[in-house]
């Protein structure tokens, strides 16, 4: 069966997720792929990144090729217990149920392998045998509640769960830990902390035999100058010839530029190639047509993922 | 102006969206109220938990540590990372008086992930902990780190949603799974009762069913202890003592949701007392800090350095490209002080304090100090209050 392919984009808070994922959906939509774009709907940035309305929980094309939904906690339990329930009365009685939900509240994971098992159904969504999407990029939570979100299929199983549940939770950490179908895309930016959590966040996945993609270092200052000219700064900071708020402006894209370095140098140490570095974008706000130097990076991703 | 925020508080809490420097603000705010004498503990919910490194922790949630001060604090600091599991563990103990219940409870199956999940208790045991170190009277002061924007929120609410719970009949209704569809009478009901329940445990297996329903039995027992806690969780949480400050930083990805999330936090019933606007890009402060550390001879075996009207010109760009920086933010500032205006209903009451952007970013204890001494002594463009 020919489904599409997901991949999950995450990383430290602030790092820029939501906008790696809006580039990664964007370039492929450029190249002919149909795009979907999803949220967890928290009160996100992503509509505003993508200049649209608020998005809604059925998908909808903001552009060509290109659309976007957000996941709504409660509607995924729902799809998953009607599922689960065929019985409309029965699964409707359930979900209004103060214990039942009390009792879903209890079941650790519950609610994130339900949306995981949403997301699965639109990497798995056909018409006439061809998928709707031919990729699907989740803009998921940030480090720190990445991991349980990711993890969450398989903990529930441990549980020796039963019946169509447990076949559920398996198909869907099978879509997990599929590398033709998923891929995690680790964000990070030039900073110690970023850095760090990247690396865990990495080491934590693979554990988890989560498929993983290059890195992505984010927010790269731009090279302003050769070594020579470098030589030629340090020089005239020497003797004074320069005016020091120049001196200052040429220093702080050299310093950032050795701190991407570096940071390159240590993701790489661990991911085994180096991450792939999208740049700081100097002067300009946050719109789609802003993500374009993002997208030309992110198109060769995209064709090998 | 810290002054101002400090008098009379016993909480400081600290919201905002992810990579604002929460947890580097939470830190320097705990340094600069240890320097003038308080007995401060920082705790930290974020799952992430950088405090470690920003104060140089060792990886042991649940336990306080001691971080240690320049030799002018007169008073001291200690941090926390949440230990949730340990917490409810320790409170189940205390409110069933060691009992055999306890035991009960410890040792059921299912209870290690219940602790974890039971009505978001995540959120709810920091709640838990700080009301802990709150009582504690060998601290004067908590300041609390929290996870990024809206799991704050959740946060928030934790104490009036284990409340709801402990008042539903919820708990009751989870000891008799048969009771989940009501009072079921007649043939047809009888019979959707009978395949509801089949459902549920297809779903959730036999064994699970089971061990919820002990749990909630002996849970029921401890509830009205865990009510009194949950309450004076929500009397601290709103009380005169406890400030929420929201932190936010003036940059293009961060900044469209101060105002978003400020609302938010508002309508949630929370008043945001302060806002600490932090990593204000500011090339004179820069400039003043000395200077940065680079590779002081670039290794090259080309002819020698000399100065070209091309480098100049490319230093001037570089300078024309933060300066634009600099405006930027200007104006972000100044729509976000505007914003605010229309949050809450005090908002001229509130404090604004902007702290500088360090490079290197400040990630280490010698870092948060000098956040601390920034805090502690702001220049006077920012001891104005509110606008």
């Amino acid at each position: 069966m020919s489904t599409g392919r997901l991949v999950i984009v995450t990383g430290k808070g602030g790092v820029g997720k939501t906008t790696v994922a809006a580039a990664l959906a964007a370039a492929a939509a450029e190249e002919g792929q149909r795009a979907l774009l999803l949220e967890i709907a928290r009160p996100g940035r992503l509509a505003s990144v993508l200049g649209t309305s608020p998005l809604e929980s059925e998908p909808r094309e903001i552009r060509s090729n290109l659309s976007a939904a957000e996941l709504d906690e409660e509607l995924c339990i729902r799809s998953l217990i009607q599922k689960l329930v065929p019985i409309r009365m029965l699964s409707e009685r359930l979900l209004s149920s103060r214990s039942f939900q009390v009792l879903c509240a209890a079941i650790p994971g519950i609610l994130e392998a339900a949306l995981l098992n949403r997301v699965r159904q639109y990497v798995e969504r056909t018409t006439a045998g061809v998928p709707d999407f031919d990729l699907v990029v989740l803009d998921a939570p940030a480090s720190g509640h990445s991991v349980p979100l990711l993890a969450a299929p398989r903990s529930l199983a441990n549980l020796s769960l039963l019946g169509p549940l447990a076949e559920t939770l398996r198909r869907t950490d099978q879509l997990m830990n599929d590398p033709a179908r998923t891929a995690v895309a680790v964000v990070a930016i030039p900073e110690d902390w970023a850095v760090a959590e990247a690396r865990e966040l990495r080491g934590a996945l693979a554990e988890l035999q989560i498929p993983l993609l290059p890195p992505i270092l984010n927010r790269v200052w731009p090279r302003r100058f050769t070594q020579n000219e470098e030589r030629a700064l340090n020089a005239a900071r020497e003797d004074d010839s320069i005016d020091p708020s120049l001196l200052l402006a040429g220093d702080l894209f050299r310093f950032h530029r050795l701190q991407a370095q570096e940071a390159a140098r240590q993701l790489k140490q661990d991911a085994g190639e180096r991450p792939l570095e999208l740049p700081l974008l100097f002067g300009e706000g946050m719109a789609l047509s802003d993500l374009v130097p993002l997208q030309v990076l992110l198109r060769s991703l995209v064709i090998h993922a | 102006m810290l002054d101002d925020l400090l008098d009379g508080t016993r909480v400081v809490v600290l919201l905002g969206a992810g990579g604002v420097g929460k947890t580097t603000t939470a830190s320097a705010l705990a340094v600069a109220a240890a320097q003038r004498g308080l007995r401060v503990v920082v705790l930290t919910v974020d799952p992430a938990a950088r405090l470690k490194d920003a104060l140089e922790l060792p990886d042991e949630p649940g336990t306080l540590h001691r971080v240690p001060l320049p030799d002018d604090a007169t008073g001291t600091l200690d941090a926390i990372l949440l230990d949730a599991k340990g917490l409810f563990d320790n409170l189940v103990r205390r409110l069933s008086g060691g009992s055999t219940l306890a035991t009960a409870i410890l040792e059921n199956p299912i209870y290690r992930n219940v602790a974890g999940a039971f009505a978001g208790s995540d959120s709810y045991m920091a709640l838990e902990q700080l009301l802990e170190i709150a009582e504690d009277d060998r601290f004067d002061l908590v300041v609390v780190d929290t996870p990024p924007a809206t799991h704050a929120l959740e946060l928030f609410d934790a104490p009036d949603r284990i409340l709801a719970l402990l008042e539903s009949n919820a708990l009751d209704y989870l000891s008799e799974p048969l009771r989940l569809v009501g009072a079921a009478t007649g043939r047809i009901a009888q019979g959707i009762l009978t395949t509801l329940v089949v459902a549920l445990e297809r779903m959730t297996g036999m064994h699970l069913m089971r061990d919820i329903s002990q749990l909630a039995t002996d849970f029921a027992t401890i509830a009205p202890a865990f009510r009194q806690r949950a309450e004076a969780i929500r009397d601290l949480l709103h009380g005169e003592e406890t400030r929420f400050v929201l932190v936010s930083a003036p940059e293009p990805h961060i900044a469209p949701e101060l105002l978003t999330f400020a609302h938010q936090v508002d309508q949630a019933g929370i008043p945001i007392d302060s806002v600490i606007l932090n990593r204000v890009f500011d090339l004179a402060y820069l400039g003043s800090a000395g200077d940065l550390p680079l590779d002081p001879e670039p290794k090259t075996n080309r002819k020698p350095a000399g100065w070209s009207a091309g480098l100049a010109r490319k230093l001037v760009q570089c300078n024309r490209d933060l300066e634009m920086v600099e405006d930027e933010q200007r104006r972000w500032i100044s729509e976000l002080r505007d914003g605010m205006q229309a949050v809450g209903t005090h908002p001229e009451a509130r404090l604004w304090m902007e702290l500088p952007t360090l490079t290197p970013a400040p990630t280490t204890l010698r870092g948060v100090q000098a956040i601390a001494a920034r805090l502690g002594h702001p220049d006077p463009q920012n001891q104005e209050s509110g606008l």
